[in-house]
């Protein structure tokens, strides 16, 4: 990949809604080619956070540069990749025309149709995923996690630096979620990934660095063993402690990860 | 069917059906897609008040319905865009106060007195040539406005936030939608009245979602379906005696229904198609 870059870049940032902080002094810095796990308790900010990096949302205070630009001015490196799309059951596009949307761009107007380029591209995108037979089904038919890999397609059609995706595997059986994390470390070689997940296997096996958001952001920079990983987890809230127990017990049974160790 | 075509007000008719049909596939995919059936039919009702704002300060008929609800339009928008969650209330508000100060002033203004069932159900039978020409030349401004942004229309019905961080100004899309809706429904109310206008809006978009792949597909299966069931409904109406309005709802909610039934059958045969393999 090359020498990296900072791909987000936050300072001194706040975040208040309707009187409430949300976020507090967040100082957070993501290279290009990490892999970075945003975890934290639900009502933790994680989303928020997420809708500042894309832009949707302006920060209170602070400063938060996507490859040095303010996001949301157009122009985005950002793929995004949403938990669920919420709306009818019926939606009237193909798995093709989903991805399709990833290619229009608002000063391409007077179009039914895409042209070859933008059907080659979407096809190609739908067959990194594994997905090019689904491309004229109905994407209302298809299962959760065939609709995650098509939204993901979509996001890459936008050849964007940087893939965001929340919550990807909410829909998603355990055996897809290993199938789909392997799936992100190969599109790690070539793009920065940032993924909320509360999922704290995947994030110990697949993830380069870990984020711990509750209202402040712990940043732990490289996850090598289970300690790092614990504190990770602890830094998130105090209040988490029982949840975070039962999961320190369920790691320990896991071989595949080291061993804690005290320096 | 063919000889009752010789009297024009049933040409006309037909032709109203077919235009009222085209304009309501159109501008009722993009409602069903969006699922803003309600807000439409707070639009639709509280342009009675422009109605009787007209009327009491003797401003012409369009100029009253058409302003008074395009600015409800906008207010309902904003609405819904700021605060999503309390959307329905304020829709529902507007709705019945739109409505009732229509009535009031109608009541203040001194002799006269616009009846309120020919509002709500229209007569499609008496439709004049001028509102013929004023339809059809709706109908394309919609289909321009509609082709132009029709990616960027698509794209914010499937996933507003998406289309946002892709640059596409979805707020002002937003507003240009509830705008149309707002222009169209008033518009279309005055010649084939309320009730038609939002059963055309939503019933055949609601059939069309099920069976077909993309927007475009679906906007041209509405419109097919309208016809059928504007045809069909006033060829009801003029063989049995009825009301030509009702009729053509009628038809309409049958087939609906039939469409939920076929649905359940096709579901039971794909399970048991299932099982057995």
């Amino acid at each position: 990949m090359g020498e990296t870059h900072p791909m987000i870049e936050m300072a001194d940032l706040f975040f208040s809604y309707s009187g409430q902080e949300v976020l507090s002094a967040i100082n957070f810095t993501v290279h290009s080619g990490d892999f970075v796990a945003i975890i934290g308790p639900n009502g933790g900010g994680k989303t928020t956070l997420v809708k500042l990096i894309l832009g949707l949302l302006k920060p209170s205070s602070g400063t938060l540069r996507v490859n040095g630009k303010t996001p949301g001015k157009g122009g985005s490196v950002i793929g995004y990749v949403p938990q669920q799309i919420k709306h009818n059951d019926n939606f009237p596009a193909s798995a093709l025309d989903v991805v399709l949307m990833g290619r229009h761009s608002p000063n391409k107007r007077w179009a039914f149709f895409h042209g070859g380029d933008d059907r080659t591209a979407a096809l190609q995108a739908l067959e990194k995923m594994g997905m090019e037979k689904y491309a004229e089904r109905k994407i209302t038919d298809l299962s959760g996690g065939q609709r995650q890999r098509v939204l993901i397609a979509r996001a890459l059609v936008t050849e964007p630096d940087l893939l965001v995706l929340d919550e990807p595997t909410a829909s998603i059986d355990t055996k897809g979620q290993a199938v789909f994390f392997n799936l992100l470390k190969t599109l790690n070689k070539n793009l920065t990934i940032l993924v909320v997940s509360h999922d704290i296997l995947v994030v110990s096996s697949y993830a380069k660095s870990i984020a711990c958001v509750n209202k402040r952001l712990h940043y732990h920079d490289v996850v090598r063993s289970t300690t790092d990983l614990m504190n990770a987890f602890y830094s998130c809230s105090v209040e988490e402690v029982c949840p975070v127990e039962t999961v320190v017990r369920g790691l320990n049974k896991n071989t595949f990860l080291d061993i804690p160790r005290h320096d | 069917m063919i000889e009752v075509l010789q009297f024009e007000f049933m040409r006309n008719a037909l032709y109203a059906g077919i235009l009222t049909s085209i304009i309501c596939g159109i501008i009722g995919t993009l409602i069903v897609v969006n699922r803003l059936v309600f807000l439409a039919g707070g639009i639709a009702h509280s342009a009675y008040g422009g109605i009787g704002l007209a009327f009491f300060f003797g401003l012409p008929y369009m100029v009253g319905a058409i302003g008074f609800s395009f600015v409800v339009a906008m207010i309902m928008a904003g609405v819904s865009l700021k605060a999503k969650e309390r959307a329905d209330t304020i829709v529902g508000v507007l709705w019945a106060v739109g409505m009732a100060s229509g009535i009031l002033l109608l009541d203040l203004t001194p002799g006269y007195n616009v009846d309120l069932m020919s509002y709500l159900f229209g007569s499609i039978l008496s439709v004049p040539r001028s509102d013929l020409v004023t339809m059809a030349a709706i109908g394309v401004a919609i289909l321009l406005l509609v082709s132009y942004f029709f990616r960027d229309l698509l794209a914010m019905s499937y996933d507003e936030e998406f289309a946002q961080i892709r640059g596409m100004p979805v707020k002002r899309l937003y507003y240009m939608l509830i705008g149309m809706v707002a222009v169209t429904v008033v518009m279309v109310v005055q010649v084939v009245g309320l009730i038609l206008v939002i059963a055309l809006l939503t019933i055949p978009p609601s059939i069309s979602e099920k069976y077909t792949k993309s927007l475009a597909k679906m906007m041209l299966c509405s419109c097919f379906l309208g016809m059928v069931f504007t045809t069909g409904g006033l060829w009801l109406s003029y063989r049995y005696d009825m009301t030509s309005g009702a009729a053509i709802i009628f038809l309409a909610g049958v087939v609906f229904f039939l469409s939920l039934i076929l649905d359940r059958i096709i579901l039971l045969f794909k399970k048991d198609f299932a099982v057995s393999v």
